[in-house]
């Protein structure tokens, strides 16, 4: 795995907690992941935007309309009450796993 | 939940959202900073993953196939047509097939509550009868708990009088029996349960065709009094002009309708109000369950019923004589000597679909290997092979379907033709209702599959010539071909069987004069006085050769027998088989002092005393023993396909005049004098309106129906033969060209076009033969349906296999020697240089 990439199936937790304070725009979401990360994370726009669609469809975020830093009508995404619940079991699930495989690791 | 609506949601906005994606995107491109734009990855690609995630793909990917398929359609206008034209044929004949037995069979009839209903029959140890008498009718609509309503019908003919006497078929019915089915007159008012109260006006209603036809569909007939049979009666109105009642055949033509509680008045003498004896008085009778209760339930509960009545009339009731009972809201229903029949309709309509398939498939195999070329070019292009099959699988579905709109069109006026043809109930509602739709698309779709899935994975696989794909289309369409052929063969030959057949009896001369005595009331000595004079006038009638009297007219529709020991019953006069030209074998013809005596046939003899001297032996009959005066040779009179009939005759008794018949043998053809014997008959009662007919229109009459099923098997067979021959030739002109190049090599070899046909149609023979006998078998196997229709023949008859295999097997050789002849003529040095 690249340096850079992210764990397969944590971009959508990622984004759900990223969203948890408010609403973002798509740009703001991938700038927010690799701030908050330290410049660590970096998400790949390939994979934004499908993901956003799942949740859309998925009904954990909703779309609403606001304006960008650069003066543009652009779709805000914003947690929704079922949002909120799926993004609580998947961190509540990650933190599992990943003791199970800190334990491994620290013993074997 | 939510999601489904979020997904339809995003399907029928579409549009919008698609933009106001692009829109995020390109604002995420243009917020990125200018040297990391490129990482925003191919726009496409990223548009095509997101709307994937909305699951629509499928759909995107149907239209996508559905609209290339119409356009390929477009641009091959003969293999369109030539494919929409075989399906159409295919599936037109099974729906066709399918709505004459949804009509008949599945399609409640146009009557209020049809589910409820329910028909009674007798069912005794000795007879089965349609019919039940009336006055036990009464008693069990007297007693019963379980039973609505019940209604009873009859049809019968009496004679109207406005100026002059005529002959008009009369319903009878209850009172209840239009109220209770729902039935609406067209004017004036119908009966009524009022209308049966003794005392009440003696009324008719009017069939509304047959008020058109005589009255002019003048309104004012309502309240106007016509005689019937000779008494006044009233008109109340008329019915409706879709009217069919329960029973269709009749109710179609009936022309008149009264009640059987007024019968007692129209026809004083008429035994139907008070006879328990189903001879004297049965009719049909229905009834309407009551709420909650069962067919099963109804017929428990009036076993005891019956058992009742039987031990109340044992002269006319047998002991566990009772009532079955069936649905009865329907046109006809099922007994298991038709249900074979039905199954063997059925395997012949779908093996002409197989034909149809067989055709198509191999059209397709062909058509599909014309596309190599855009089948590379996809894969290339990161098809799968799932997906070029179901693009093609696709594309025979979009086929299909307009084969199976047009089969559909095409069987409503097929089945509109076919009713008039053979005749049947005209005003059934023969259009399509939702049933046919969903069963022709469902054949459409079922077609698409057998047709399709070959060609659509060979053009996947892109595999080449040797495919035993096309040998098993060619091969079905050849097997089918042979089946249908063989079972035409096999009623033709059964049927000329039957035409040229010798009866027993001379049926060509004889005129049948039946005066209907007891639709007017005679009492036996007046009947015994009428028939007398009758014979004496009819004897001096230049023409008339000689007469006998007989209760059962042969070839009628009257019936008497003795199913336990199968001998069809007469009660004859003296001269009866001189009239027929029945040779007496030994022994003599009855006189007219004869008591307690019996003629035999000789099969009665053969069947019941073999080996012994029948002229010393008794026949038991209603009490007594009877001597046997006579044999006389074999006359099937009822059974024309029945070889284990044996007749029985006995010297007519008094009672038995009201209701027989004259039969007249003539010495001048008897279509010719037929009329004038009728007139002779009603020139001695003015009140009677006899009917005189010929035995020879009897015996046409009882041979149309195998006429007719041989004649839609055999448009059946030529169908497929057609088609199966087009099949054939197609495929043996596509391996010729696919092997040109092959021949021309052949040729410039040295070749003679003898071998040249021989090594390319070797293997087309082998598989020929292969199929003509999977054929045969097929055929041998279904032919046992048919038994009971093969008069004289058997199933199994060889003159009929062989001639059906000959003829397919010449077709198809001349079907293969024409491409090949072709082919042999091209120029050697064209044909090598030929891709």
């Amino acid at each position: 795995m690249a340096k850079n990439e992210m764990l397969p199936g944590t971009l959508g937790m990622l984004i759900l907690r990223v969203l948890q304070p408010g609403a973002l725009h798509g740009y703001a979401i991938a700038q927010r992941i690799h701030q908050l990360s330290g410049d660590l994370l970096q998400v790949e726009e390939g994979s934004l935007y499908p993901a956003l669609q799942r949740m859309l469809l998925k009904g954990w975020v909703r779309a609403e309309w606001g304006v960008s830093e650069t003066n543009r009508k652009v779709r805000f995404y914003r947690l929704t009450a079922a949002g909120r619940k799926q993004l609580q079991s998947e961190m509540s699930d990650f933190d599992r796993v990943m003791q199970g495989i800190a334990a491994v690791l620290a013993k074997a | 939940m939510g999601t489904f609506f979020r997904r339809l949601h995003y399907l029928l906005n579409r549009r919008r959202l698609e933009r106001e994606l692009q829109n995020d995107m390109d604002a995420h491109r243009e917020m990125m900073p200018a040297g990391n734009r490129n990482d925003f990855g191919n726009p496409t690609r990223l548009r095509e993953r997101s709307r994937e995630a909305w699951g629509w793909s499928w759909l995107d990917r149907l239209m996508q196939d559905l609209r290339f398929g119409v356009r390929l359609l477009r641009k091959s206008p003969g293999l369109a047509c030539t494919a929409i034209a075989v399906l159409a044929l295919g599936i037109g004949v099974n729906v066709t097939a399918f709505t004459f037995v949804d009509v008949m069979f599945f399609k409640p009839l146009p009557v209020r509550d049809p589910q409820s209903l329910v028909r009674f029959t007798t069912d005794s140890p000795k007879i089965r009868s349609t019919q039940v008498a009336y006055p036990a009718i009464a008693f069990y609509r007297a007693h019963n708990t379980v039973l609505a309503e019940v209604l009873a019908q009859y049809a019968t003919s009496m004679t109207m009088t406005e100026k002059t006497p005529e002959a008009v078929r009369a319903g009878i019915v209850t009172g209840n029996y239009f109220s209770d089915l729902g039935a609406a007159p067209a004017y004036g008012r119908l009966f009524t349960p009022a209308d049966e109260n003794p005392g009440a006006a003696p009324v008719v209603v009017l069939g509304y065709g047959f008020w058109q036809r005589r009255f002019g569909g003048d309104a004012s007939v309502v309240g106007r009094v016509i005689r019937l049979n000779q008494r006044p009666a009233t008109i109340l109105g008329v019915t409706a002009y879709d009217f069919l009642g329960l029973d269709p055949e009749h109710g179609e033509r009936d022309e008149v309708w009264t009640l059987f509680s007024q019968q007692g008045y129209f026809t004083p003498e008429n035994k139907m109000l008070t006879s328990f004896a189903l001879n004297d008085s049965g009719v049909k009778m229905y009834g309407r369950l009551k709420p909650g209760v069962s067919i099963k339930e109804a017929a428990a509960a009036l076993e005891p019923l019956s058992e009742e009545l039987a031990h109340d009339h044992p002269e006319a009731i047998q002991k566990g004589q009772g009532l079955v009972a069936e649905p009865g809201g329907y046109a006809a229903s099922f007994s298991s000597n038709e249900a074979a029949g039905f199954a063997l309709f059925a395997a012949l309509v779908l093996l002409i679909l197989c034909v149809a398939c067989g055709n198509l498939g191999n059209l397709l195999l062909s058509h599909a290997l014309t596309r190599e070329r855009e089948v590379s070019i996809r894969l290339a292009l990161g098809a799968t092979r799932g997906r070029i099959t179901r693009q093609f699988m696709t594309e025979s579905l979009l086929l299909a379907l307009v084969g199976s709109a047009t089969g559909l069109l095409l069987s409503y006026y097929a089945t509109r033709a076919l009713v008039l043809v053979l005749g049947g109930p005209r005003r059934m509602n023969f259009s399509p209702d939702w049933r046919i739709i969903v069963f022709s698309l469902g054949l459409g779709v079922f077609a698409s599959i057998l047709f399709g899935l070959a060609p659509a994975r060979h053009a996947a696989r892109q595999l080449q010539q040797r495919s035993r794909a096309r040998t098993i289309f060619m091969g079905a369409q050849v097997a089918a071909s042979c089946v249908l052929l063989v079972l035409t063969a096999l009623l033709v030959r059964g049927l000329r069987q039957v035409l040229n057949s010798d009866l027993g009896f001379d049926y060509k001369h004889i005129v049948v004069v039946d005066p209907q005595l007891y639709a007017h009331g005679y009492a036996p000595p007046n009947a015994a006085e009428y028939m007398r004079q009758l014979q004496a006038q009819t004897a001096q009638e230049p023409g008339v050769a000689s007469t006998s009297l007989a209760y059962i007219a042969p070839m009628g529709h009257r019936l008497r027998v003795n199913f336990s020991t199968h001998a069809y019953i007469n009660s004859i006069t003296p001269g009866y088989f001189r009239t027929l030209s029945i040779p007496i074998l030994r022994g003599r013809d009855f006189n007219t002092k004869d008591a307690d005596v019996a003629i035999v046939s000789q099969s009665y003899a053969n069947k019941f005393w073999p080996g012994k001297d029948p002229m010393r032996q008794t026949v038991q009959w209603d009490g007594k023993q009877l001597a046997v005066i006579g044999i006389a040779a074999n006359a099937p009179i009822m059974a024309l396909r029945d070889g284990s009939a044996s007749e029985l005759y006995l010297p007519d008794a008094e009672n038995d005049l009201v209701e027989s018949v004259m039969l007249v043998r003539t010495s001048r053809p008897p279509e010719v004098i037929s009329a004038s014997l009728g007139k002779i008959a009603g020139s001695l009662d003015s009140a009677l309106s006899p009917k005189a007919y010929t035995l020879k229109s009897s015996f046409d009459d009882k041979v149309s129906d195998s006429q007719k099923i041989t004649g839609v098997v055999t448009g059946l067979g030529a169908l497929a033969f057609a088609l199966a021959l087009i099949g054939l030739w197609g495929v043996v002109s596509y391996t010729v060209s696919r092997r040109t190049k092959e021949i021309g090599i052949r040729l410039a070899l040295g070749a003679t076009p003898a071998r040249i046909v021989e090594a390319i149609l070797a293997k087309f023979l082998v598989q020929v033969s292969a199929s003509l006998v999977a054929g045969t078998i097929l055929a041998a196997l279904l032919s046992i349906a048919l038994r009971h229709e093969l008069y004289g023949v058997s199933n199994f008859d060889g003159f009929s296999y062989l001639s059906a295999i000959t003829l397919l097997a010449v077709a198809s050789g001349v079907a293969a020697l024409i491409p090949a002849r072709r082919a042999l003529q091209v120029d050697p040095m064209v044909a090598l240089r030929c891709e």
